[in-house]
């Protein structure tokens, strides 16, 4: 019996072989999309996983508020002492480290790099147990000298040789030993350390006790904590508040609210400054996995919609098997049968394609950064048996939809009805209307949001930046006192250079200083505080609001090392003027601030505000811009941002080069493009709007796919109707319009379900953006259009033969 | 015996009502052929589809060869049928994707018989009908003849007691339509019972009985001269 059945079923494929193929490959591309999508959502929530005992690892940060109503602004790190407090206070915590991070050249002899170099509390490799290829990591930095490096670095500075004892220098003036060599990390980690150096090397902040003596805190330490196996969070966490009060003055601590997250959950938590690696917002996973859904949706919609159309045209079939004694039973073993078998090619072409396009997808979503990676996604089903038995179950599940309505539906016709029939009734018919609505409401719906995501990451790249960053590469200082006068000059006496500037931080991070002002009794506010050059705001192309920008016409626009004014003209963003108070930037031009509260240091005495330049994102468009003070200070450059000409970019660089080798300081070159830092802040929407483009796509190939197979069946159910119709006068044209209608009100029906749906979803996306494009109003009707017509043309070809047949012919079929 | 006591069928959709069969009494004797006649919409295939348990009556009693299948579920009409009936239809109903031998192997299918006893026994129906030189040849590739010949093999592989035939001949020329008048006849002679529904009252002279339905009932019976 089952080879009777297997014979049939393997004829019918092959007798209707351009229909199986359209049915087998559409849902082979539906489940290798659903299947890539599935696997970057696995990694994406699977963080830190390698690490044993992760689950009791926490990550400390700090928000500080100045007044209420406001946005606080969150670090990702902890202060200095906050590791200490922790050990001390608290009995359950196992183990605190800090890690910070600084860059240094790094020579071993022949060659030298730029490169990320962190230091750590010795304790941390106790409390973060990775894997060790020589040495031991958890002893590696009890030596001042002490450094652990990855597989990578070994490789990069030794070759093949075995790395471990052998000598690095930072900085050209500080001998390491390589005490552990690690096994690189895995990209699903928050972690992105390559050299680890310890926190007892006199080149590390972690050793300067008596600098941080002092009240306020300091940002920049990434701090960790682990429990004690059995120990509860919650209790240190409801203490925090307590915590502060214990360890710091009323005005830190009233400012400062403490945020614990589990290490596994830092991935997906909200951003703060200074991540070690960028987070991803959990709205951008759930988008992609709703999209994925939605393509799998797609194919199966298409997959069941085609083989219930053939199964409609076997009722005769089915009625002569039940007529030769065929029960219900045996009815139903041979449609779920045929309809495993198409599940089962499908599976394995979708299993194939998945192999063949995994590179392509690690490589769009490869950042192209060494220090961030990126995903990397693998497809080892057969060591993986929670992948290969969802395999098995949606292999179960796609034959009981592909398969329910003959196996369960049709194997209930009586056989006298089935046999007179030949074909089953409009029920059918009715089903396959209702799916082929849900599929394009699914396909306005993905375009939609494709072209919402397009616009809103093409704003952030542009518009919303607000700067000026054609061709600007910079250059990295590691000491205080930064570019020079004379190093400037030379720069911008290179031919290719159209400009340069200096700041003591990028454009695209937070500045290190954060003080509170206040202006005529207002309510204070939490400032960033940086120093550029004169030329700064020029430079990136922003024209002040009001006022005007720094000048050395003034006498109080600069502030300098060993000189302290009386009063400091100062540059504010539009938040800061409208966080002081001011209810225009024009208001607060010649305005005087004042500090709120002390500072260790020596600062003016008054602060006027001399212009306001127009909010420009810091970190990115997701978080709201936060209020900035700027100042001109040329002792402290540490960024140097040059222009360039376009034609000539290689002999700029190298000519940069060759100043820096001058005049710059002892190690080599430390040099990006700005671009880079943006292509980083923006990397997760970037790859979501690449990988929703290629989605949409699937999509568009998928419904096409789809209504040019129900455009066969339509045609041949239809013939004799249309026979008939050219008998009574109908033409060609007729015809046409009669079958392209059919097709066109499943999309009109489609866009009453999609809009409202897809507006809202999209809606909520775009609120993950402090700053965002308003949805336009023709972009539904734009994505209706575009799927009426990918239906139109899809099923015109078909229309077009059917309605040229001649009568005589139509009816002779019959 | 077929045994039919009252028989009624009545259609109903929701606004219709339409009584294909009422009140039909009638007996057919084992290894009898009878030719049921009648003009379109009499009820001739409604009363044939009841004959075989394809459908069931609305009012009345059917006994099967003395076991009363009024009101059986499908399950034991499945059973009944699978046992007992063979049918062969006017437009020959042959499963396109399987050739002739394994067409009429789906009457063995179901029946629980080994394997080789159903190729055995499907040569031997493939060659009583004289078709078995195109056993391999699908549906398609044969005449509309040499189909219905398929057809009557896989009425008789399975050994019914009946065979149903519905206007067997309808879809053939002369020729053919005797061809298969031929091997119907040769069955019935053999004790099993045939009952066909036809339109041409030559056709059914050959049977030993002809029934007239007219709206629904019968009109009349003739009985073949011995």
């Amino acid at each position: 019996m089952l080879r009777n059945y297997l014979l049939a079923t393997l004829r019918n494929l092959a007798r209707n072989r351009t229909v199986s193929v359209i049915n087998i490959v559409g849902l082979a591309i539906g489940i290798a999309a659903a299947l890539l999508i599935a696997l970057y959502l696995r990694f994406e929530y699977s963080y830190e996983s390698f690490i044993p005992g992760n689950e009791r690892i926490y990550r400390m940060s700090i928000e500080s508020r100045s007044a209420p109503g406001f946005p606080g602004a969150v670090w990702d790190t902890g202060d200095f002492w906050m590791a200490e407090h922790l050990r001390n206070d608290y009995p359950e915590i196992e183990h605190s480290a800090r890690l910070v991070d600084q860059w240094f050249s790094i020579d071993a002899g022949q060659l030298e790099f730029h490169e990320q170099v962190y230091t750590a509390d010795p304790e941390f490799f106790r409390m973060v147990r990775v894997k060790s290829i020589a040495g031991d990591p958890a002893t590696a930095l009890d030596t001042p000298d002490g450094v652990v490096i990855t597989r990578t670095i070994a490789r990069k500075y030794f070759g093949n040789e075995p790395a471990l004892g052998k000598r690095l220098e930072v900085a050209r003036s500080f001998p390491l030993r390589v005490t552990a060599v690690i096994e690189d990390l895995p990209s699903n980690t928050y972690f992105n350390f390559r050299i680890v150096a310890s926190g007892k090397a006199q080149f590390s902040t972690l050793g300067l006790r008596d600098l941080f003596r002092r009240p306020g805190v300091a940002f920049g330490f990434h701090t960790f904590f682990s429990l004690r196996p059995g120990a509860d969070i919650a209790r240190i966490d409801a203490d925090m508040p307590a915590f502060m009060a214990r360890h710091y003055d009323a005005d830190t601590t009233k400012s400062t609210i403490i945020h614990i997250y589990k290490l596994a959950d830092v991935h997906l938590s909200p951003p703060g400054r200074w991540p070690m690696s960028p987070p991803v917002d959990p709205r951008t996973l759930s988008t992609l996995g709703l999209v994925g859904l939605l393509v799998i949706v797609l194919a199966i919609i298409n997959f069941v919609n085609l083989m219930t159309a053939r199964a409609t045209q076997r009722a005769t079939e089915i009625g002569v098997r039940k007529s030769a004694g065929a029960g219900r039973g045996d009815i139903m073993l041979q449609f779920l049968g045929e309809a495993f078998l198409y599940v089962l090619a499908s599976m394995l072409l979708g299993m194939a394609l998945v192999e063949i396009v995994l590179p392509w997808f690690n490589a769009m979503l490869d950042t192209g950064e060494e220090i961030y990676p990126g995903a990397t996604l693998t497809f080892q089903y057969w060591r993986d048996p929670h992948l290969a038995g969802g395999l098995a179950a949606a292999a179960l599940l796609l034959t009981l939809l592909a398969g329910a309505y003959p196996a369960f539906v049709m194997s209930a016709f009586s056989p006298a009805w089935a046999l007179k029939r030949g074909a089953a009734p409009g029920g059918a018919s009715h089903v396959r209307q209702v799916l082929v609505v849900v599929q394009f409401a699914a396909l306005i719906g993905l375009a939609f949001a494709t072209l919402v995501i397009h616009r809103q990451t093409t704003f952030a790249m542009n518009d919303g930046l607000r700067i000026n960053r054609d061709q600007v590469v910079l250059l990295h200082f590691n000491l205080a006192t930064g570019a020079t006068d004379g190093f400037m000059d030379a720069i911008k006496a290179i031919p290719g250079v159209r400009g340069a500037t200096g700041a003591v931080a990028l454009p695209t991070n937070y500045n290190i200083s954060a003080l509170t002002f206040s202006y005529a009794g207002n309510p204070p506010a939490l400032l960033q505080f940086g120093a550029t050059d004169y030329n700064f705001f020029e430079f990136y192309g922003l024209k002040p609001l009001a006022g005007r920008l720094a000048s050395r016409q003034y006498g109080t626009d600069e502030l300098s090392a060993g000189k302290v004014l009386q009063e400091l003209s100062v540059t504010l963003n539009e938040s800061a003027a409208r966080q002081l108070g001011f209810k225009s930037p024009q208001d607060a031009v010649g305005q005087a601030l004042s500090l709120f509260g002390t500072v260790p240091f020596p600062i003016p005495a008054r602060f006027t505000v001399a212009g306001v330049v127009p909010d420009f994102p810091i970190d990115s468009l997701r978080g709201a811009i936060q209020p900035s003070m700027y100042f001109v200070d040329t002792t402290q450059r540490r960024i140097v941002s040059i222009r360039l000409d376009g034609q000539k970019i290689p002999e700029a660089l190298a000519a940069i080069d060759d100043v820096w080798r001058r005049m710059g300081e002892p190690h080599a070159v430390s040099r990006w493009f700005l671009e880079q830092y943006y292509h980083r802040m923006y990397l997760d929407v970037l790859q979501q709007r690449m990988v929703l483009t290629t989605l949409s796509a699937v999509a568009v190939f998928l419904a096409v796919l789809g209504l040019f197979g129900l455009s066969i069946y339509t045609a041949q159910r239809r013939t004799k109707e249309i026979g008939i119709r050219k008998v009574m006068g109908a033409g060609t044209g007729n015809v046409m319009a009669l079958l392209l209608w059919a097709f066109s009100k499943p999309v009109l029906w489609a866009s009453l379900l999609a809009w409202p749906v897809a507006a809202w979803v999209m809606s909520r996306w775009l609120d993950g953006f402090a700053y965002r494009v308003p949805l336009g109003w023709w972009w539904l009707p734009a994505a209706t259009l575009g799927a009426l017509a990918v239906a139109l043309l899809t099923v015109s070809a078909q229309s077009w033969l059917v309605a040229r047949a001649s009568p005589s012919s139509a009816l002779r079929y019959e | 015996m077929l045994k039919l006591k009252q028989i009624g069928k009545v259609y109903r959709t929701t606004e219709v009502e339409t009584h294909a069969l009422a009140g039909i009494d009638l007996e057919i004797r084992g290894g009898e052929f009878v030719a049921i006649m009648g003009p379109s919409g009499c009820g001739k295939s409604t009363l044939l589809n009841i004959l075989g348990l394809l459908d069931n009556p609305s009012s009345g009693h059917y006994e099967f060869f003395g076991e009363d299948v009024t009101g059986l579920g499908e399950k034991q009409l499945t059973a009944v049928r699978r046992a007992a009936i063979g049918f062969v239809f006017q437009s020959f109903n042959l499963i396109d994707d399987l050739s002739v031998e394994e067409n009429v192997e789906v009457a063995l299918l179901y029946r629980d018989v080994p394997a080789r006893e159903r190729r055995e026994r499907v040569a031997a129906a493939l060659e009583r009908v004289g078709i078995a030189h195109r056993a391999r040849h699908l549906p398609q590739q044969l005449s509309g003849g040499q189909q219905q010949r398929v057809a009557v093999a896989r009425a008789l592989v399975s050994n019914p007691k009946v065979i149903l035939a519905d206007e067997p001949t309808g879809n053939l020329d002369t020729a053919n339509g005797n061809a298969v008048l031929d091997l119907l006849t040769a069955i019935s002679k053999l004790g099993t019972t045939v009952v066909m529904v036809t339109h041409s009252l030559t056709h059914a002279a050959i049977a030993d009985r002809t029934v007239k339905l007219l709206d629904g009932r019968v009109a009349s019976e003739t009985q073949l001269a011995a």
